[in-house]
């Protein structure tokens, strides 16, 4: 085992991105693809930081620090809608939303 | 470590500063003021937008191009520009709804608020000469729009389509950062300036972190354009929300997201030229095919406008990938191109949706093509007449704004050397009269099924909107050249 | 009149006049103010056309009456109208047939007299908009938009499939028409690339200076004729044609004859000068179309029992003459030609106009319910017979100077294909006395109830509009020097640069370069 280096965390980052974005693409419940975008923003953040370390410049921290709050801000959007959503039809199935669908 | 705070330059962002001050105070005066005088705050917002137009025309006229706040943010013309069409799409938009809303029990809420801070988020968009800045902007607009399209609380469609919209927002936001992520890792830069110095003459064009950056920003872009094949959200969320807001989505965003789009590749990463280019290539060919086929079976008005908006979208990206700035005469013309589209989509697509949103009635919306628009030319003729003048300008027939725009598209592709883009565009476009010229039969040719009732009223906002929209098809597809000067004198993407 | 812009008053006229049209008020069926302005702009615009016509000399070569005007600077597109030998008849035949329209359709307007007076004019103004042009944008306009007009007639005022017919009248035409758009933008840039020093145009002269490789030049040409193939329409292209003059209101016809001309017209002003070599080539193969359309309408014409269809694959059939004529590339057949295209307008138009007199008279397009009219209606009959043998081509009237001259010219480059058409014109006889003899001569059938008006003749309105065509029918046809003479010039200057061309010469029909224009080239006589 060496050290760590930048590559491990990129992996590291990719990994969750993709777990994230599988769970999007794959999850039928509202709130879990919540969660995995979620996940795939904080991948995000894990490569800003190991950037931020690794180019010695504080630019990535402040980027992560931005993409945190936007997530705190569609996290309070995004939960009023749903539950918005849930008083309606008392399911947070994203099948049961098919009312668009022509 | 010590941070010294940038200059404060209000004065460059004072466009940006009057929307979002002026959203703070509808929100607050909306406490106070009694329901029955909401559609105050709606005059109010017009008003805030009106001034904001005269700022930004304050600042054309002033030194251009200004950086400001650390160089995050770039006044120029092409900003100026584009933060214009928005800002007038906005004011549109807005007179478009004051009666929208009544007429349909939406209630006001926090409707022009919101709308307002929509607004300033895209005014921010097209001054965004940051990753950081820019990623801000496009989510300032995005949860604005998200709230405004569930802003029919009391109808499920609603409900369906701002649900839709969030999660596609967000999913192709988290590509957008995690892509910009990506080019900061490999340039140690998110300033836009910085990053085309870092780029030139370096051996960073091939680096893979990079060039993974810019695929995973472009893919970010194609969700939030609508861009086929990620345009599957379009048509529910446009159709699901209401008539008003999907307007203003269709026009707004894309003209602030384009505006975006262009600064980034050709103001930050003109060395990737031949990366971009090819990716936006092929999107381009495969929204202007899938988004007018599609538009060909729909029946429901808002659906076919929402796959219209799709293929329009493909045009200007034409113009987009023919912006190669090694070449500066190509260039000025794919750029200006595209501003002149941009403009004129804003008011032939706001034209056709203020028809719809004229037709609506309180328990019926009247979307159905073959139901409610046949023989709408013998019920009323004047918005029949209109409608059909924004049909055939989106079909982009000769005099009308839509032509003009497609002949400088199409122009600006054959320059730059994509004939293949100009000969799919003009095939797509001969598709594309199918649909348009449909409503167009029906409203003249068919029989109406709701003969014996009175014809709507049109209000007064609405009947402005349309006028404004019909002078303004017409004008710039008979006399381009002003319009067409304006972009061209805006193209002065800031490089210092 | 040599400061009056006419042109533009030519083309603009009647677009203000529709407009004013539009706002006026309906007052139910057949009536209302709308008619008589547009009559009154009509008739203004037909003196205009007729001074136009007398003021140009004959014989001359080069263009008149050119109007210049800066347009959209930042492309180089202008606003460039003139005349020459090869349109100015078209512009007086436009001029002349709206009236003519407008009368024939008098109190047959259908619901709204103010759109339909509006829509004609607005094809008037955009159809002499496209013949005069030399533009190309503003050319592409003003061909494009005059299908808007001639859509919204259709499907405004048209018969039980509307929709379908214009719809598919809209979206046949202008298909074509979008390749040929990026043609004139490569051709505009291939002009601009060789010639850096002087800004990008897209102006007719400046493009027609423009060296194009044989090999390129087939594309591009192929795009051109494409669009004016299908607007001609030549023979597998025409399916749209039968199904739109069905279907759109029959006096509307008279002057929607004139869309297919322009089409014919475009093959002579843009495609074959700009791409000499190629359609060289092609022209060969084409005509053999325009031979199997002259068969195939007059044979199809033949079978028809309908007596608009049976007037529209006539129509079919004296397109592919024209059309034989121009691919011919002999200064006789293209002035034959040019001149048949004038007749066509005449006959046709009489004829399209004296079927819609029947039919309001009769209430049916049906010409196995009508018949022994003649004795009934003897005037009408007079013109029926002098316009049908207008169309069959008899001596002594114009469809046979035009046809003769077509014929003899073409003997000479494509001598098969021309005999092949002669029999056309057998064929033209036989559908054309069968329509005549079915209608008017046998036993006396004509459905009843068509009520007071069934036992009128011809009213003066309706004489009124069939007099100008029948006289002009029957003048070119004795005495067609004056029309002859005023396309000699242009069309044998346009032959003479087309064989240069071939030759390999550089093409001179366009201004010569101005320096060189001191100096006379050495082939002119």
């Amino acid at each position: 085992m060496g050290e760590l280096t930048l590559g491990h965390f990129l992996t590291l980052s990719a990994l969750l991105f993709v777990i994230g974005m599988l769970g999007v693409l794959t999850r039928k419940n509202i709130l879990i693809i919540f969660m995995s975008i979620e996940l795939m923003l904080n991948a995000v953040n894990v490569s800003l930081i190991a950037f931020g370390r690794y180019l010695d410049s504080i630019a990535g921290q402040i980027f992560a620090i931005f993409v945190i709050t936007i997530a705190a801000a569609e996290a309070a959007i995004g939960l009023g809608l749903i539950l918005v959503l849930t008083r309606r039809q008392d399911s947070v199935d994203v099948t049961s939303v098919s009312l668009l669908k022509e | 470590m010590e941070i010294a705070p940038p200059p404060f330059d209000l004065g460059a962002i004072a466009p940006f500063l009057i929307v979002a001050v002026g959203a703070m105070i509808a929100l607050l005066a909306d406490l106070f003021i009694p329901p029955a005088r909401r559609p105050a705050l709606g005059y109010f917002a017009l008003g805030t937008t009106l001034v904001a137009i005269g700022a930004c025309v304050w600042l054309w006229g002033g030194a251009v191009p200004r950086l400001a706040f650390a160089n995050m943010i770039a006044v120029d013309r092409f900003g100026l520009f584009v933060t214009i069409v928005t800002l007038i799409g906005a004011a549109l938009s807005i007179l478009l709804s004051v009666d929208f809303l009544q007429e349909q029990r939406l209630g006001y809420g926090e409707y022009f608020p919101l709308m307002l801070f929509t607004v300033s988020g895209m005014i921010l968009l097209a001054f965004a000469n940051d990753l950081i800045t820019f990623f801000i902007a496009l989510e300032i607009l995005s949860l604005g729009l998200y709230i405004l399209a569930g802003s029919a609380r009391g109808r499920a469609v609603s409900q369906e389509s701002a649900i839709k919209y969030f999660l596609l927002g967000s999913f192709s936001f988290g590509f957008l950062v995690y892509g910009t992520s990506l080019i900061y890792g490999a340039t140690g830069t998110t300033n836009f300036t910085a990053l085309r110095v870092a780029l030139e003459g370096s051996g960073l064009t091939d680096n893979p972190l990079l060039l993974a950056g810019l695929a995973l920003v472009l893919v970010g872009f194609a969700f939030k354009l609508a861009l086929a094949p990620f345009h599957m959200w379009t048509p529910d969320v446009y159709s699901g929300a209401p008539t008003a807001v999907t307007a203003f989505m269709s026009v707004g965003t894309k003209v602030a997201t384009f505006a975006a789009l262009l600064r980034l590749v050709t103001g930050a990463l003109p060395a990737l030229y031949a990366d971009w280019s090819n990716a936006l290539f092929a999107l381009a060919i495969v929204t202007m095919i899938l988004g007018n086929l599609a538009a060909i079976t729909q029946r429901n008005i808002k659906r076919m406008l929402a796959y219209s908006s799709i293929g329009q979208a493909g045009y200007v990206l034409v113009a987009v990938v023919a912006s190669d700035t090694t070449q500066p005469g190509v260039n000025d013309a794919a750029q200006s191109s595209v501003l002149f589209y941009l403009l004129a989509y804003t008011f032939m697509n706001l034209g056709a949706f203020a028809v719809v949103v004229a037709l609506a009635r309180p328990d019926d919306e009247r979307l159905d093509l073959d139901r409610d628009y046949a023989g709408l030319a013998r019920r009323q003729p004047l918005l029949a007449a209109a409608m059909a003048v924004f049909m055939l300008s989106l079909g982009g027939i000769p005099l009308t704004a839509g032509f003009m725009g497609k002949l400088l598209v199409f122009r600006a592709a054959i320059e730059a050397g994509y004939w293949p883009l100009a000969v799919v565009g003009v095939l797509t476009s001969a598709v594309a009269l199918a649909f348009y010229l449909r409503v167009v039969v029906r409203m003249y040719a068919g029989e109406s099924r709701h003969a014996e009732e009175r014809p709507a009223r049109v209000p007064v906002p609405l009947a402005v909107v349309l006028a404004v929209c019909l002078v303004a098809t017409i004008q710039f597809g008979i006399l381009p050249a002003i319009p067409l000067d304006a972009a061209r004198g805006a193209l002065t993407i800031t490089a210092p | 009149m040599s400061g009056l812009p006419i042109l533009s008053i030519l083309v603009f006229l009647p677009v203000v006049a529709a407009i004013l049209c539009l706002v006026l008020p309906d007052r139910g069926e057949g009536a209302g103010p709308a008619r008589i302005v547009a009559l009154v702009a009509s008739l203004v615009a037909l003196a205009l056309a007729i001074l136009l016509l007398i003021d140009f000399p004959p014989g001359a070569q080069g263009l008149r009456y050119e109007e210049r005007a800066s347009w959209i600077p930042a492309i180089g597109a202008s606003y460039h109208l003139g005349v020459d030998g090869l349109n100015v008849l078209l512009v007086f035949l436009t001029a002349l047939l709206t009236p003519v329209a407008l009368l024939a359709s008098w109190d047959a307007m259908g619901r709204s007299p103010r759109l339909f007076s509006a829509f004609l004019l607005l094809l008037e103004g955009t159809v002499i908009g496209a013949l005069t042009a030399l533009d190309l944008v503003l050319y592409f306009v003003f061909w494009e938009a005059m299908l808007v007009p001639m859509y919204l007639l259709i499907a405004t005022f048209g018969g039980a499939r509307r929709g379908y017919a214009a719809l598919k009248f809209f979206i046949y035409t202008s298909v074509g028409s979008l390749l040929m758009l990026v043609a004139i933008l490569y051709v505009y840039f291939l002009h601009s690339a060789q010639n850096v020093e002087v800004a990008a145009s897209f102006d007719l002269a400046d493009l027609l200076a423009t060296t194009i490789s044989p090999g390129l030049q087939r594309w591009l040409f192929l795009a051109f004729a494409l669009a004016y193939a299908i607007k001609l329409p030549l023979f597998p292209l025409h399916t749209w044609l039968p199904d739109t003059y069905t279907q759109a209101p029959v006096t509307a016809l008279i002057l929607a004859t004139m869309l297919v001309k322009v089409g014919a017209y475009s093959f002579l002003r843009f495609a074959i000068p700009l791409f000499p070599q190629a359609s060289a080539e092609i022209l060969p193969i084409l005509a053999i179309l325009a031979t199997i359309g002259i068969v195939y309408g007059g044979i199809v014409s033949a079978a028809q029992r309908d007596m608009v269809r049976l007037l529209a694959f006539s129509s079919l059939a004296h397109l592919g003459f024209i059309a034989l004529g121009l691919f011919a590339l002999d200064a006789r057949a293209i002035q034959g030609s040019i001149l048949q295209m004038v007749n066509h307008g005449l006959s046709a138009g009489a004829l399209f106009a004296l079927v819609a007199m029947i039919a309001a008279r009769v209430g049916t397009f049906d010409l196995a319910a009508v018949g022994g009219l003649a004795r009934r209606w003897p005037v009408l009959t007079g013109c029926f017979l002098l316009a049908a043998f207008s169309s069959l081509g008899l001596p002594g009237l114009n469809g046979f100077v035009g046809e003769f001259l077509i014929l003899l010219g073409a003997f000479r480059t494509h001598p098969v294909l021309a005999t092949v058409g002669t029999f056309g014109v057998l064929l033209a006889a036989v559908y054309m006395l069968r329509l005549f003899v079915g209608a008017m001569y046998g036993p006396e059938r004509a459905p009843s109830g068509a009520g007071a008006r069934a036992s009128r003749d011809l009213s003066p309105r309706e004489l009124a509009a069939l007099a100008p065509l029948l006289l002009l029918i029957v003048w070119i046809g004795v005495y067609p020097a004056p029309f002859l003479r005023r396309t000699e010039g242009a069309v044998s200057q346009l032959v003479t640069n087309i064989a240069a061309a071939r030759e390999g010469t550089p093409l001179t029909i366009a201004p010569p370069p101005r320096d060189a224009a001191l100096t006379p080239p050495e082939h002119t006589r």
